[in-house]
């Protein structure tokens, strides 16, 4: 393996620091507020710096590890042109999310509840959880991919009798059973702590790393290297070439994230805890002006990668492109990152892993607890009862993802499979946005789209699975994936609208716009 | 006509990178683009652990001096979410 003792120890030491650090922070949580939302006591910088680490898991920094070294910066454009529309939208407007943290709600299916009923929280809350923990459930036994490659573990750590014991399992093992301490421990009040922490200590990873690198490759090598291997589409992505980004896919990949700002529990959960509706939009004002320069920090290990190495396999490797173009930066990273730095890589992307993970795990947790369980109950939990069945469910989902790395075998791309689930979960956005902003979305409207979201995305999906199963190849397919979701997402708006328009009878519209602004002059807790 | 149409010429011009894109265009853009950015990021960042060092001490007195709302538990209750103000369509 490629580390050394003194790497173990810095590890070992930072992790062992963070972890009294939550089991201090523990005994400061009193209530379920307390422990689903930090008490709505989360201020715009602790909220950024916790943010950004929640927002870099390990996924991502494999995702862009591999598009750095697989396509260069030919995302940059799109990253900004996309900032150029969300930034105004939702960082200086506060577009839903104000609203969102006005009404209190604690997860997006009680706001549902609020504005719909009862049964749709209930429907919502149970196919969003079932969508996003099915989306996360790859999170795990993907990055622990990552990490063993940068180790240099073996393929197979050990065998009992005949089964082969692989290195993934034990990393992914390890992986979650330190994700589900730092959740179990305090909850969101330790989320947002610890993962200030890791924050500081995955962005000076990371800046050290590339400042190292650069020095030892030099800024004109890397760009000539990157022009060279890839020309313009290292730096322009519209080139239309086979498989490149089109104008449906621009469309679609803005209206997903305009649709996952209403609906992704982890998302909103954090707007949730802050202190006011003006610090959300804020902390995602600011949060999206810097959080590109981190994404290019990160993508630009995989440049590194494809300077030093170029973009061909080195010898007695023999493996597709596909897992070369994923494998190839930790590769690249084993090879070229000395003792001490290596600890501190380490330990950043344990805790990235953390940071992600536990933030996504209490948010489906409590989805599933709040808005699967607590409405069949006659009588409330008590706030006691009410943390455990969340701890209950954290434990509970950290062995299903456990079991689910045991048995994966990717059949389908990994974005393809990601965006699937998320199209499920943007037909609740749909109701959201619509019953915040439009006082006439009625019940029946919000259940049309959100049920169009459900059915016609499973429907793509079996049919594209027939569609491979019958020997064809899946990017012969009558339609691309993100053509087939943009599809659906206009089909739900338009069923959303014509149908609440045929509606008769009174809705739960209230104005939180008014609330948005008592509670920014600090009128209202 | 001509007039309006020559006044058009440099708003069709800034087009030209994106209808005729090359890499002596768009390779320096990007490139200071990237770097500045990163360079932003970080001094950005340093901003963020100072502010959230103070925020830090915010959240553990306001935790402190916090009165409980044993209700607040993500149930809503059956007079609606604010009673003045709900209304039909």
């Amino acid at each position: 393996m490629n580390v050394a003792t003194v790497d173990w120890l810095i590890l070992g030491g930072l992790f062992l620091v963070l972890l009294g650090m939550a089991i201090w922070i523990n005994s400061k949580c009193r209530s379920v507020a307390d422990y689903l939302v930090s008490g709505r006591k989360v201020r715009i910088w602790l909220g950024m710096g916790a943010g950004i680490a929640g927002e870099i898991g390990l996924i991502s920094i494999a995702g862009m590890c591999e598009q750095g070294y697989m396509r260069g910066f030919g995302f940059v454009l799109i990253a900004t042109m996309s900032m150029l529309i969300m930034t105004p939208l939702f960082g200086i407007f506060g577009f839903g999310i104000e609203r969102f943290r006005a009404s209190k709600a604690m997860s997006v299916p009680q706001y549902i509840e609020m504005r719909y009923d009862k049964r749709l929280r209930i429907m919502s809350g149970f196919f969003n959880s079932f969508a996003g923990v099915l989306q996360m459930s790859i999170f795990p036994i993907v990055g622990a991919g990552f990490v063993r490659v940068l180790i240099g573990a073996p393929e197979v750590a050990f065998s009992l009798g005949e089964l082969g014991i692989k290195s993934d399992w034990i990393i992914m093992g390890i992986l979650l059973t330190c994700a589900c301490i730092f959740t179990f421990l305090g909850g969101y009040i330790t989320l947002i702590v610890t993962n200030f922490f890791q924050m500081i200590i995955i962005m000076g990873a990371f800046y050290w790393l590339g400042y190292n690198l650069i020095s030892q490759i030099g800024v004109q090598e890397l760009w000539s290297s990157l022009e060279r291997e890839h020309g313009l589409s290292a730096v322009y992505p519209f080139t239309g070439a086979e498989g490149g980004y089109t104008v449906i896919w621009f469309l679609w990949s803005i209206m997903m994230g305009i649709l996952l700002q209403f609906s992704y529990g982890p998302y909103l959960q954090k707007y949730a805890s802050m202190d006011r509706p003006r610090t959300a939009s804020l902390s995602y004002l600011v949060g999206s002006l810097f959080g590109n320069g981190r994404t290019f920090v990160i993508m630009g290990l995989g440049v590194a990668a494809l300077a030093m190495m170029g973009s061909g396999q080195p010898e007695g490797l023999d493996v597709t492109d596909t897992a070369w173009g994923s494998m190839a930066t930790p590769y690249f990273l084993a090879q070229h990152v000395g003792p001490i730095m290596m600890g501190i890589l380490l330990a950043s992307l344990l805790f990235s892993d953390i940071s992600t993970t536990d933030q996504y795990i209490l948010s489906w947790s409590t989805s599933i607890v709040n808005d699967c369980i607590c409405p069949f109950k006659k009588t409330p939990f008590s706030p006691r009862a009410h943390i455990m069945a969340v701890r209950i469910t954290i434990i509970i989902l950290c062995v299903l993802f456990f079991l689910f790395g045991l048995i994966y075998t990717p059949t389908m791309p990994i974005w393809e499979f990601l965006w699937s689930c998320a199209t499920v979960i943007c037909g609740t956005g749909i109701a959201m946005l619509f019953g915040m902003y439009w006082r006439r979305a009625s019940t029946a409207g919000a259940y049309a789209a959100i049920l169009t979201c459900l059915i016609l995305t499973v429907l793509d999906l079996g049919a594209r699975q027939i569609w491979v199963y019958r020997g064809h190849e899946p990017s012969d397919y009558y339609w691309r994936p993100e053509e087939g979701a943009f599809t659906i997402f206009m089909t739900a708006i338009v069923l959303l609208v014509s149908i609440s328009l045929m509606s008769k009878g009174p809705t739960k519209f209230w104005d939180l716009g008014k609330t948005v602004r008592d509670m920014n002059k600090g009128k209202q807790a | 006509m001509n007039i309006g149409l020559s006044m058009l010429d440099p708003c069709l011009g800034l087009l030209t990178p994106f209808t005729d894109p090359s890499l002596e265009f768009w390779s320096p853009v990007i490139f200071w683009y990237v770097a500045i950015a990163a360079i932003l990021c970080g001094v950005f960042t340093l901003v963020v652990i100072v502010g959230g060092i103070f925020d830090l001490r915010f959240l553990f007195k306001a935790l402190n001096e916090e009165v409980t709302d044993e209700t607040d538990d993500g149930r809503v209750s059956t007079e609606g979410p604010d009673s003045s103000g709900g209304e039909g369509a």
